[in-house]
């Protein structure tokens, strides 16, 4: 009962980024991507240069194109009602990754399998600032006396080559455990977090005037790297701005039928030292109009330039600054896995040809995913129910349905075909949305080829 | 060897093949993305203007032995210049509260001028005189658009002028002047 409401609790916040179809796929080397201590039934593996791995999953939560474009409404009327109905949580992401180099092997000494490679990943995010956009879009007169916070504005966008190392390890028949070391080489990042402050319109029936426009303890802070030359290839190999992580993973054995599994994948950081620019903005300043003195009629001078007054007065109490070149550190947008997994079903061979033992020799395996991954505006997570089945030795599906805050009637499926030493693999998500595709609210898709080695 | 690598590259294209189908045989029904040409922005933003007060002691600094007594006072509108209000400001309301306890009628006049002082628009209203020294309120309120809010554009001072009637009689009491604007703006080349 405490396990239901635990997925309960966590279904209720958002999945983004999720590679649900191969986790735990256990003749795909890609899953110790997703968990470096996941059970494997191969001892070798290879990609093809470029071709190992690709994928691509963009998604926005709150809104879909045909919320916006659907062609039986006015489009202004799409747009007002999407800006109603969005909150200040809801985001468009995109993530997509390039397996450059993939490779891995058996120790012969001992039950570890070493792997390693070079990959590339894009990932961005951006949250709608809800209140600033209806601002935008409205005018302030739906918000006399309310404050619309600058906390709202969260954006992050990062292009990285990653070189890493991994060891998975057999430690007893019950645990499995695995560690990635990772060096991150930053292309380019450019983030806006951690804003804070208000605007507000305030009614002032006291006087002086009708309003006071305030900003009040407004930090808003950007950060980007990378921008100023177009090296970006040279960067992906060697770059000046580095960073390290570490992912970490289990799978543990309850009995022969039930396996638990979790990992912790990117927690790591990079330090943007070269190429660096800083945007800040802060301090708090209000105005209520421009107040006339009648100086030509009081002293006979001349008439005061209260627009430059303002401005001036203003600008002293805000501290405005663009021209910083201070170096900062980003963290990686960390993830989290979890699963629980019951095997069953008749043996694929007799002969068990498994570098582990318990849940291979079993032809089916359902069970339920936790997905998790920290972003600037919070956690964002997803639960997947999956049914996965090998059909002999040459073909092996996945199904999932997976429940997040963009989509609850997401269905995925894979389809992994083992030909000799060569893999070939396919994946994708939200299937019934392809119907049409402009109501679907995220498309994933994840495919590869690579040579995969069992000796035994 | 040979009908290994045959295989897998049928299994390749028997793969790429149905992902192409199933990305091919997805449909885009029901939506129209020229539409977004048909997206307009029509933001309203309400805003203090100027204000300010007069007191006793300011009337009384005052050499009121002419017919009339005025106070004018000009500042610059830089946003009246950018390119929103150039290209996008389609009606402008403004609102002027005066609450007063002055024991003379006067006349407030509001207006908008360009930088070399040439009137481009101008609105005034009467304000009655305070009976016993009692506060005295009136608002008054001018819609600007269409075929006058070119004069707008025009415009880069704002000038507010108070006039008062005098009598031979002392002037006594105090003024406070407060104002606000509303900018309507239309978007619609996004």
């Amino acid at each position: 009962m405490r396990l239901s409401f635990f997925f309960i609790f966590f279904s209720l916040y958002v999945g983004a980024q999720n590679k649900q179809l191969l986790y735990n796929v256990d003749d795909l080397p890609q899953t110790l991507m997703s968990n470096p201590g996941a059970s494997i039934s191969f001892d070798k593996h290879f990609g093809i240069p470029l071709f190992s791995g690709f994928s691509l999953e963009a998604g926005l939560s709150g809104v879909s194109v045909y919320d916006i474009f659907r062609e039986d409404r006015d489009v202004n009327e799409s747009i007002d009602q999407a800006i109603t109905n969005l909150d200040s949580k809801d985001y468009f992401s995109i993530n997509q990754q390039l397996e450059i180099l993939s490779f891995g092997w058996k120790s012969r000494f001992s039950e570890v399998y070493f792997s390693g490679g070079l990959y590339q990943e894009l990932d961005a995010i951006v949250y709608f600032p809800k209140n600033l956009l209806s601002l935008a879009y409205r005018g302030n007169v739906d918000f006399i006396d309310v404050p619309v916070f600058f906390s709202e504005v969260a954006a992050t966008a990062e292009a990285v080559s990653v070189y890493h190392f991994g060891v998975n390890k057999e430690v007893n028949e019950k645990w499995q455990l695995g560690a990635r070391g990772k060096i991150y080489m930053s292309i380019f990042n450019a983030s806006s977090t951690n804003n804070s402050g208000s605007f507000t319109t305030l009614t002032t029936p006291d006087g002086p005037n009708f309003f006071n426009h305030s900003l009040r303890n407004v930090e808003l802070q950007g950060n980007t790297s990378g921008f100023s030359s177009d090296n970006f290839l040279g960067r992906a190999l060697i770059s000046n701005n580095i960073g390290l992580g570490v992912d970490l993973g289990f799978t543990h054995f309850l009995d022969d039928h039930w396996t638990l599994t979790g990992s912790v994948i990117d927690l790591g950081f990079i330090a943007h030292t070269n190429d660096v620019r800083n945007y800040r903005a802060a301090g708090s300043t209000s105005v209520d109009g421009i107040e006339f003195e009648f100086p030509a009629i009081l002293d006979g001078s001349q008439p005061t330039n209260y627009w430059q007054e303002l401005e001036d007065e203003v600008l002293d109490q805000l501290d405005l600054n663009d021209q910083l070149s201070e170096s900062y550190v980003t963290a990686r947008p960390v993830k989290i896995n979890g699963s629980v997994q019951y095997a069953f079903g008749e043996p694929r061979s007799e002969v068990c040809d498994c570098l582990y033992k318990q849940t291979k020799s079993f032809t089916n395996r359902v069970g339920v995913q936790l997905y998790g991954i920290g972003r600037p505006q919070g956690l964002q997570t997803a639960i997947t129910a999956f049914y996965d089945k090998k059909w002999g030795s040459f073909l092996r599906s996945k199904f999932t349905y997976t429940a997040d805050r963009r989509s609850t009637k997401n269905i995925g499926m894979l389809l992994s075909a083992q030909i000799h030493n060569f893999n070939l693999y396919i994946a994708g998500d939200n299937l019934l949305e392809y119907s049409n595709i402009t109501k679907a609210r995220g498309v994933s898709a994840q495919l590869g080829i690579q040579l995969v080695f069992d000796t035994k | 060897m040979i009908t290994s690598i045959k295989l897998v590259f049928r299994a390749f294209l028997f793969f790429a093949l149905s992902g192409i189908l199933i990305i091919f045989s997805s449909c885009t029904d029901g939506v129209d993305f020229d539409r977004t040409d048909e997206i307009i922005l029509t933001p309203e933003v309400e805003a203090s203007l100027i204000f300010f007060d007069l007191d006793s002691e300011i009337f009384s600094s005052v050499d009121d032995d002419d017919d009339e007594l005025i106070f004018t006072d000009i500042t610059p509108l830089e946003f009246l210049d950018d390119t929103p209000t150039q290209e996008n400001l389609i009606e402008v309301e403004i609102e002027v509260l005066i609450s007063h306890t002055i024991n003379k009628d006067f006349i407030n006049t509001s207006r908008f001028l360009d930088r070399q002082g040439n009137l481009q628009y101008e609105f005034s209203f009467d304000v009655p005189a305070s009976e016993d020294g009692a506060l005295t309120t009136v608002s008054f309120t001018e819609v600007i658009s269409q075929g006058d809010i070119q004069a707008i554009r025009n415009s880069i001072l704002y000038e507010n002028q108070l006039q008062i009637q005098l009598d031979g009689t002392s002037l006594l009491g105090e003024l406070n002047l407060q104002s606000k604007a509303i900018y309507r703006f239309i978007f619609d080349e996004l």
